[in-house]
């Protein structure tokens, strides 16, 4: 109850969420998934093994990529589920004829808009709260640290917040449900393959000018989700680096050599190679780490659109959208 | 004895027919809480002009709207509007679908921005200081919503918090209004099993947490069962001795003819007539006709301004002879003042 006197809406929709069988149903779901990727990425990991490696190598590799199998669902599963919820909230309070009563009181458009947020990201955070025992598996097995599972728990969350944000943004800004559904999933895959197709846009303008090798621009992943994720969770860089062929740590290695500059790549030792000359060179650290490039950017994103969608939800309006 | 009344049975005259407003009502009166004239195209004083270039409104009122108008691309939703709402009144207003009577509410709880014109609720500027109305207004809109999922208490206590009143008082809050609207015995009913009269009453409700000085009910008997509106009506009737000024449209007219201290008849976005309910059918001129038959077969109609009028018509007729054969009154009630005035423009 305390939280009430805090946010009323975000209390109002814990309260309403909490009593229906959706979203037990979405985390039985969500569970039941996560354990499916889990036993296939542990197996996985077996099958790869060709060599004579001892046991505790075998089961490092097995905890680090199933670690990072769980990570890539993860971020799938949320990308799915939370747009799905969160683009209902301002629309269906318009479709039960709810949102005016709301608007009259003393309640201001922002905290009306981030109480929505936050409902939505605090599902997020149930989501992962309660995939924390699955990742204790992985942190058995090894090859995963603590601080490993804890920033990448903490980058889902901020994650599924800015994704909370664009989905209530869409929710504020369109009428319909189905309507804000659909443009807040245009959205998110937006940023997943228009980020992608950007980037390979670069590349392509950079083989025209010239250059040697075609070296797309990093800039373009920025605004990817999985960029960040690829980053923190991907094995390349830290104390617990495996050679292992999971899409984190293969995508996190090609970030890295694109962030070392041009003609440099980082093979599966994760040394920095030249591609001219094939000879290893010194990898560098740059000021800001990629993952930090990502957040600001996703950042000024959720910000543009949370100010787009308090804005819609500002009164007195010139015409009302009921 | 008045001499002026006929010695034989006069023509009839003709029946009242639709025309233009100004000319139905040429003698001015006075609203029952004196705020004006009865009835006039542009109601009460014309929108004044200060010394700074505003346009003044009148401060005795709850709600003082001056030359209001809305409009949404070619449609013009409120033309030029000027209204008063005395303090402590239950102020009907009725118009034909499209009159506007909605977009006024709108502004008026700090909805919509309206295209020109003043609006003052409680003294606040509904646009340039929506916080201050919303705190001295309850709303419930035509149509109403609730959260079915949560219990009728819990429902009060969301709006309770939602205007930052202290959660100390909570309990005693949520009593008192369910004992008001009468669903005391559904406190921990969930929204979604009461009937349709009890939603609206817990809607009423709600636009009552914060105590407000002013509610605005956009159609609150629609939809419902007799039961109810009679409900609904004593609701309201106990709300205005609590001293809250109430500003109601109804499609309903007999219903606000019943309960209204004050009408305001709207069409097209604006004002064709305002007072009292009694003021505003007398002034109507057919507000009472005699009919009279005639033992030769013809009738004749007498407008009859009251009781004794219609006494002492009888009396001159029987005492100049006339054969009667059958003397009747009618009363003419809001649905004939409302369509003589109104002239179903649809915009």
């Amino acid at each position: 109850m305390r939280v009430l006197t805090v946010n009323p809406v975000l209390d109002l929709e814990l309260r309403q969420r909490s009593r229906t069988m959706r979203s037990m149903l979405v985390i039985t779901l969500y569970l039941l998934l996560l354990i499916g990727v889990m036993w296939l990425a542990y197996q996985g990991s077996q099958l790869n093994n060709f060599g004579n490696n001892p046991l505790e190598a075998l089961t490092t590799q097995a905890g680090r990529s199933t670690f990072e199998w769980l990570l890539v669902t993860q971020l799938g599963i949320l990308m799915l589920v939370v747009p799905a919820i969160s683009s209902g909230v301002i629309s269906g309070e318009r479709d039960r004829q709810t949102l005016i009563p709301l608007q009259v009181t003393l309640l201001g458009p922002v905290q009306i808009f981030f109480g929505k947020v936050f409902a939505a990201a605090s599902f997020t955070l149930l989501l992962l709260i309660s995939s924390a025992p699955l990742l204790a598996i992985p942190f058995l097995l090894g090859g995963v640290t603590l601080i490993d599972i804890l920033s990448t728990l903490a980058l889902l969350l901020f994650l599924g917040f800015v994704t909370s944000i664009i989905g209530v943004s869409c929710s504020s800004l369109f009428k319909r449900t189905q309507v804000a559904a659909l443009a807040a999933f245009t959205f998110i895959f937006g940023l997943f393959i228009g980020t992608l197709v950007l980037f390979g846009a670069t590349a392509a303008i950079d083989g025209v000018r010239g250059t040697d090798t075609a070296t797309p621009r990093m800039e373009a992943m920025w605004a990817n989700p999985f960029t960040p994720l690829a980053d923190v969770g991907g094995s390349f860089g830290r104390s617990s680096f495996i050679q292992i062929d999971s899409p984190l740590s293969a995508v996190n290695r090609g970030f890295a050599g694109l962030e070392q500059g041009p003609d440099v790549f980082i093979n599966s030792r994760g040394q920095a190679i030249n591609q001219r000359t094939g000879n290893p060179v010194e990898l560098k650290s740059g000021i800001f780490p990629l993952w930090l490039k990502s957040v600001l950017t996703l950042s000024a994103i959720a910000a543009f659109m949370a100010w787009v969608g308090i804005r819609k939800l500002r009164l007195p309006q010139q015409a009302l959208s009921l | 004895m008045d001499d002026s009344l006929p010695t034989s049975p006069p023509p009839p005259p003709p029946p009242p027919k639709p025309q233009d407003a100004t000319s139905f009502f040429d003698t001015p009166g006075t609203g029952a809480h004196g705020v004006g004239p009865v009835m006039i195209q542009d109601l009460g004083p014309a929108p004044q002009i200060g010394p700074d270039g505003q346009v003044s409104v009148n401060p005795d009122s709850v709600v003082s709207v001056r030359g209001l108008t809305k409009t949404y691309g070619s449609l013009r939703a409120l033309n030029d509007l000027n209204l008063d709402v005395p303090k402590g009144s239950i102020y009907g207003i009725i118009g034909p679908n499209g009159a506007g009577k909605s977009t006024t509410f709108g502004i008026l709880a700090t909805l919509l921005k309206p295209t020109s014109g003043v609006a003052r609720v409680c003294g606040a500027d509904p646009v340039k200081q929506p916080r201050d109305v919303r705190k001295k207004l309850g709303y419930m809109p035509d149509v109403m919503g609730v959260y079915e999922s949560l219990s009728v208490g819990e429902y009060i206590e969301f709006h309770a918090a939602a205007y930052k009143i202290p959660r100390n008082e909570w309990s005693l809050l949520v009593e008192g209004l369910l004992e008001l609207v009468d669903l005391d015995v559904k406190r921990d009913a969930m929204v979604d099993s009461l009937s349709r009269g009890m939603k609206q009453r817990l809607s009423l409700a709600r636009a009552m947490v914060h105590d407000p000085d002013l509610l605005i009910l956009d159609e609150p008997a629609s939809g419902l069962d007799p039961r109810a509106r009679v409900e609904l009506r004593q609701l309201l009737s106990e709300l205005q001795r609590l001293g809250k000024t109430i500003l109601i449209s109804s499609h309903i007219l007999a219903e606000l003819q019943q309960i209204c201290t004050d009408i305001a008849v709207i069409e097209a976005g604006r004002l064709l007539a305002s007072g009292s309910p009694d003021e505003l059918i007398s002034n109507l001129g057919a507000g009472r006709r005699a009919t009279v038959k005639f033992l030769d077969g013809t009738a004749a109609e007498y407008p009859v301004a009251d009781e004794a009028a219609q006494a002492q018509l009888l009396r001159k007729l029987v005492s100049d002879g006339a054969d009667i054969v059958e003397f009747s009154v009618e009363t003419a009630d809001f649905e004939d003042l409302f369509m003589q005035i109104t002239q179903g423009i649809v915009q």
